[in-house]
């Protein structure tokens, strides 16, 4: 047993030169593959998923029988394959072979069937079984062998299966392939085909993709809307002569018919405008570009169009007509919103590269036609466009949130076509809404699996006499953590003391997650994937199981712990002296929250020992803060707050602006210095596979909206180093608008590049540096129980105080590289989930009601502006269309100024070049303050959006009247402090009075906004 | 790269401690005093042994031993992309270690005075040069008649995640470290011992455990042949 035979594969490669090379490699054949039969005489091995089938459920095949696929059957019909009731299938090594080569994604899903024990997925290695391997023949193509070697290995599992009364099915979506398997006298059948003869699977018929293959192209066909996709061979030559450009597809936030292509080389990302020009190209899609020369650029448009907007106009009907007058409307409306700025490189997409096809979430649209089966779906990604699915229980969809996969874009088709792979949940439902972020952003979020829990200690966990030899006795210093209120995995304390010599003694104690997490093990691949603990409003998803990142890992208070110290001697000028490393045990006096912290120190009758420590820590830290200011660290804002959500019913009960307590800054300090060192240590003694994180400095045309932006306000920024740039932040304040500063700062931190991991041999030691934090190097060490981050960085460290060995992925440089993409990848994405779902919680608070709210400017267009609302943390966008605002006042008959209508619809002008829309006298800059009143839109009970009318300044025919009086008197029935509120004027003459008054009581008006916002909130 | 397949097979179909397919040939030409041919898969060298004969350069003599002297050199389509010398500075290296090799494995004192000559020549390189060349070099040397301690048996092994695998072609060594071994079978020694990268200290056992094991099957392929030839050349001569 064993090899049988030698043969050689052949074949020519072209290297980068442009040489061809021929390689021949080695294929050894095998006379001990087995066939995977559960219980089959004639083979050995020890693997055998196949059951021993003794019924059919097909029409069409009424012996019992194990599946074959074909690969196209298995890149294109992949959620078939993972329905429930499709098992016994039998994967050919060709076939996975070719699905790895072809499409990384579905090649995962595939491994992970074949890993799912109930599926009874068995791959057969027939390029290396002796019967079944066939030789490519003079003249054949790649394709055409190895459609036949399916077919002969197909035909070795007929006739091997034979003894057992067992049969395969050949699975097939290519015509002529089916027939030529027939003519071996093997069933073999396409997807549709067998699934309609399917009798115990109802639905499964909805799942079955619909893919075209690419016809011939008919020139005298009319009906096609975009042009057709070069081939690829075209493609790749025109890219090396240098006609074509290569590059991501990132469809625009504001707009859904316009794209920025970012190509190498190029200082300004290329624009797409038009359908035709996207040419079928969808979001992070690797396109192949076609420039146009200079004269037709064009500058990005100034309008914000939305999809469902559009959609929605143009009705759900979907012949021809409605195609080509929707298309026209769309042309209308871009030429409208023509952006007047600076022009940019601009092009059209004549290929696709590579496809980022997913699967996504979203709902169904209700369609006027019913019984039809065609519907229409919206994704909750708003850069996707709608795609088209064939379902026939559409009426069990609606309401409910879904996830649907594309399964092509035929050049006759205005919206992709895909399929339905499963209902997530109701619209809605806490869980469906969270299970529909943590999809859309790639979180994983399933339990722990068995084998995960199993590396977990057992309880009851104690320290043993080893343990407490191998770790140094903290447990007699007075250490506290500090951390926000509610928070249960606490990882890091503090302590402080007074030396001798007149020097304080600080150490920063870490929860030591890598004493639990073993390089390795299940759970250690578990965290790894995770990479980090994901914060919903209303969930967090752990990086670690629950046992150790609120219980083991967690520095609680009065008990032992095991920690990761890091000890500093400071002189009183907050100078390091010393630092070391080291494994302990301490015993937490108290978990603080910062207002506990912030209470004893400011309380000057507290004289016991731990709070002297924190007195002496935040004047330490006080210290460490200014140098760290000095050196030119940016202090940027953003725009967080924070919800207090009734537990019961999950309604927001409260939504407060994240609070900033010096105990914050202090704890923060230190936990900086505390990477600081960690990152300087582990550079020091690994400088080629340290863990660092850095933050690049943005390239000046980052900057380009944010002095575009302050320069209407007259005001410069230099933006030449961070330290120039911190400087003329703190100088721009404005006494008129006390939010300014901050406004500034929110936009700058829109300027500033993503801050990554790395591995130190990768890069330059000048590429290290963090610009933000102004530190030549940089890392994570304080957060192990929610970054897997930290995880590497303490099993650096331990090696390097000896307390741990290394391990061979720990000291591969190129290893460390791929996981530091890994964790970015997994840590921008969480921050998107938490930003969605804060945004969902944010829409939920704001429904069944009219709220008013003070609002910034941010961003201007010409069809819309862009306001930040900081008691709420969001982004609105107030459409200066007023087409749009009269069918909602419509749909809303409870707005009674009716006047409105009488006064002829404002114009908007939008001066692009100066930055400001002017409506008669009335300018609007960036950052001016803005009354908005917003609402949710329930007319659409499956697609919410937020619905911003202006208020103030008041614009006749435009703005609304403010809530009224009714409200505004409960509010000042409860609390007496309110002052009385000027009644509603007349609109038509009061612009600007209006105009000139709101300087005066602008401040006054904040206040009272606020604390009119907490109230109703309380309501 | 996938090395070893979630099936257990590798690229080529072997299992991970699988060799390839080695065949070798003793006395293919006249001239020179020994000569033989190694395949080892697609890794395939010429080996001839000339001496002991005069030392060449009268300086370098030793009175009481023999001077052993190696070289090699690869001809141009052996590998991918043509080389463009014959000899450069690797195969000087890989000259220096042979020759260091049969320093040890020739029992030099019975040649005073005289010089042995090792010219390894690579047709065709795939993984395991070095091993292939110290293979068919034993060889040589045997048909050639120079008195040696042991065989030397040279094989190559290699790490893939967590699985040693031995033998490895030229796309396995690509990811991973390539570990050679020469080695002494009867003696059970190891003569020489040569990491492509570093290797860490956990994973160099089992690799280094399994590199033997190879060693051992090389052996016995190669006194297999080796007997054959000695008795097909009995035959002839009896015949005569």
């Amino acid at each position: 047993m064993g090899l049988q035979e030698r043969k050689q594969k052949i074949f020519y490669r072209k290297t980068k030169k442009g040489n061809i090379l021929k390689i021949v490699r080695e294929h050894y054949l095998r006379d001990d593959v087995w066939c995977g039969l559960d219980g089959c005489g004639a083979c050995e091995g020890d693997k055998r998923p196949l059951d021993m089938l003794t019924t059919s459920d097909s029409t069409l095949m009424t012996e019992p029988h194990h599946l074959i696929i074909d690969t196209n059957v298995a890149l294109h019909q992949i959620d078939v394959l993972s329905h429930d009731s499709i098992t016994n299938v039998i994967i050919l090594q060709t076939v996975i072979t070719e699905v790895k080569h072809r499409s990384l994604p579905v090649y995962k899903r595939l491994r992970d069937l074949l890993d799912t024990h109930n599926k009874k997925f068995y791959v057969f290695t027939n390029e290396h079984h002796s019967d079944c391997y066939v030789e490519r023949e003079e003249k054949e193509s790649v394709n055409d062998r190895n459609d036949r070697a399916i077919r002969i290995a197909t035909w070795w599992y007929k006739h091997h299966f034979r003894m057992n009364n067992q049969n395969v099915v050949l699975i097939t979506n290519d015509i002529d392939n089916r027939d030529k398997a027939r003519q071996l006298e093997v069933e073999a059948y396409t997807m549709h085909e067998y699934i309609s003869s399917l009798q115990n699977a109802p639905g499964l018929l909805d799942i079955v993709a619909q893919v075209e293959e690419e016809k011939e192209e008919d020139v005298t066909y009319q009906g096609y809307i975009f042009p057709s996709h070069w081939s690829m061979e075209k493609i790749k030559l025109s890219l090396k002569s240098g006609k074509l450009y290569q590059g991501v597809f990132k469809t625009s936030r504001n707009n859904f018919l316009e794209a920025n292509v970012m190509i190498e080389g190029f200082d300004k990302p290329v624009l797409i405008q038009g359908r035709l020009n996207i040419n079928r190209a969808l979001h992070d899609d690797v396109v192949a570009v076609q420039i146009f020369p200079k004269e037709q650029w064009s500058a990005p448009s100034a309008v914000v169009i939305d999809q469902e907007k559009q959609e929605a106009e143009t009705g759900g009907n979907d012949d021809e007509k409605a195609d080509e007058e929707a298309m026209k409307k769309e042309q209308e409306l871009l030429a409208a919103g023509k952006g007047d700025g600076e022009c940019q490189p601009t092009g059209c997409v004549v290929g696709v590269i590579r496809r980022k096809w997913r699967q996504f979430c979203g709902i169904i649209r209700k369609n006027e036609i019913t019984d039809s089966t065609r519907h229409l779906f919206i994704p909750a990604d708003k850069k996707i466009p709608f795609i088209r699915i064939e379902t026939r229980q559409a009426e069990s969809l609606y309401n409910k949130r879904l996830i649907v996969a594309i399964d092509s874009w035929p050049r006759n088709s205005r919206n992709p076509k895909g399929h339905f792979v499963r209902v997530i949940g109701t619209i809605g439902d806490k869980d469906a809404e969270n299970e529909v972020i943590l999809l859309e952003h790639d979180c994983p979020h399933t339990k722990f699996s068995e084998s995960v829990l199993n590396c977990l200690p057992k309880l009851p966990w104690v320290i043993t006499e080893k343990d407490e030899d191998e770790r140094e006795d903290l447990r007699h210093i007075d250490v506290c953590s500090v951390d926000p209120i509610g928070c249960t995995d606490i990882d890091d304390a503090l302590h402080c003391r007074l030396l001798p010599s007149g020097n304080y003694e600080v150490g920063v104690h870490i929860a030591d997650v890598s004493h639990f997490i073993r390089p390795g093990t299940a759970l250690d691949k578990e965290a790894q994937n995770r990479s980090t603990t994901v914060y919903l409003t209303n969930r967090r998803i752990d990086m670690v199981p629950d046992l150790l990142s609120s219980n083991l890992c967690s520095l609680r208070g009065s008990v032992d712990r095991f920690a990761f110290s890091v000890i500093w001697e400071m002189t009183p000028q907050a100078e390091v002296l010393s630092a070391r490393f080291c494994k302990s045990i301490i015993k937490s006096r108290g978990e603080l929250s910062y207002e506990q912290a912030q209470q004893r120190i400011d309380d000057p009758a507290m004289k016991d020992d731990l709070t002297e420590s924190l007195r002496n820590l935040n004047m330490l830290a006080k210290q460490i803060k200014t140098k760290r200011i000095e050196n030119g660290a940016l202090v940027l804002a953003s725009m967080e707050v924070k919800f207090h959500i009734d537990p019961d019913n999950d309604t927001v009960i409260d939504i407060v602006a994240k609070q900033h307590l010096e105990t914050m800054s202090m704890v923060e300090e230190f936990m900086l210095l505390a990477n600081v060192t960690a990152a300087e240590t582990t550079l020091q003694h690994f400088p080629d596979c340290a863990l660092l994180r850095r933050h690049p400095a943005p390239p000046p045309s980052n900057f380009e909206p944010l002095l575009a932006a302050a320069k209407s306000q007259n005001i410069t920024l230099d933006v030449s180093s961070n330290k120039t740039l911190a400087n003329s932040l703190n100088k721009s304040t404005r006494e008129d608008n006390p939010f300014f500063n901050s406004m500034l700062r929110i936009m700058t931190t829109r300027c500033m590049m993503q801050a990554v991991y790395f591995c130190s041999g990768t890069l330059e030691p000048e590429e290290y540096s963090h610009y933000g934090l102004a530190t030549p190097t940089y890392t994570h060490f304080t957060s192990p129980i929610r970054r897997y981050a930290d995880i590497i960085v303490h099993r650096l460290l331990a090696v390097i105080i000896e307390a741990e060995r290394t391990y061979p992925e720990l000291l591969d440089p190129k290893k460390l590289s791929d996981l530091s993409q890994h964790i970015n990848y997994r840590h921008k994405m969480a921050q998107y989930a938490g930003r969605g779902s804060s945004e969902i919680t944010a829409i939920a608070s704001l429904k069944g009601k009219v709220s008013e709210f003070m609002s910034y400017v941010l961003f201007l267009h010409k069809n819309a502006i862009q306001v930040l609302v900081p008691t709420i943390g969001q982004q609105l966008t107030l459409y200066l269309d007023n087409r749009h605002k009269r069918k909602e006042e419509k749909q809303a008959p409870k707005q009674e100024a009716m006047d409105v209508d009488e006064v002829p619809a404002p114009e908007f002008e939008f001066n692009e070049k100066e930055l400001y829309v002017q409506c008669g006298e009335l300018i609007i800059r960036p950052f001016d303050e803005l009354r908005v009143q917003a609402s949710v839109d329930a007319s659409d009970v499956q697609h919410q959006r937020v619905v911003c009318r202006l208020v103030e300044p008041v614009i006749p025919g435009f703005s609304v009247p403010p809530l009224e009086k009714g409200s505004k008197q409960a509010d000042k029935d409860e609390k007496q402090k309110d002052k009385p509120v000027e009644g509603p004027k007349d609109e038509k003459t009061a612009v600007a009075l209006q105009v000139s008054e709101e300087k005066e009581t602008k401040k006054k008006r904040e206040t009272k906004d606020k604390e009119r916002k907490k109230k109703k909130m309380k309501k | 790269m996938e090395i070893i397949s979630p099936e257990g097979l590798r690229q080529d179909g072997r299992t991970p401690t699988c060799l390839r397919t080695i065949s070798c040939r003793l006395g293919l030409y006249d001239r020179p005093n020994g000569s033989a041919y190694l395949e080892m898969g697609n890794t395939k060298v010429l080996a001839a042994v000339y001496g002991p004969r005069e030392v060449r350069s009268i300086s370098k003599q030793q009175l009481d031993e023999c001077v052993i002297q190696c070289q090699m050199s690869r001809i141009a389509a052996c590998q991918g992309e043509r080389v463009r010398r014959p000899r450069d500075q690797r195969t000087r290296a890989m000259s220096l270690q042979i020759s260091g090799i049969f320093q040890g494995a020739i029992r030099k004192s019975k040649y005073p005075g005289s010089q042995i000559d090792i010219y390894v020549q690579v047709l065709e390189a795939d993984g395991g040069v070095m091993s292939a060349c110290v293979n068919a070099s034993t060889l040589a040397l045997i048909h050639a008649g120079v008195e040696l301690v042991d065989y030397v048996v040279s094989c190559t092994a290699s790490m893939h995640k967590q699985t040693p695998v031995l033998d490895v072609t030229h796309q396995e060594t690509v990811t991973g470290c390539e570990l050679t071994i020469s080695f002494l079978p009867n003696k059970e020694q190891i003569i020489s011992m040569d990491t492509s990268h570093p290797l860490h200290q956990d994973q160099f056992e089992p690799v280094m455990d399994l590199a033997i094991v190879g060693c051992h099957q090389v052996y016995d392929n190669m006194h297999q042949e080796v007997e054959a030839y000695l008795q097909d050349k009995h035959a002839i001569m009896s015949h005569r």
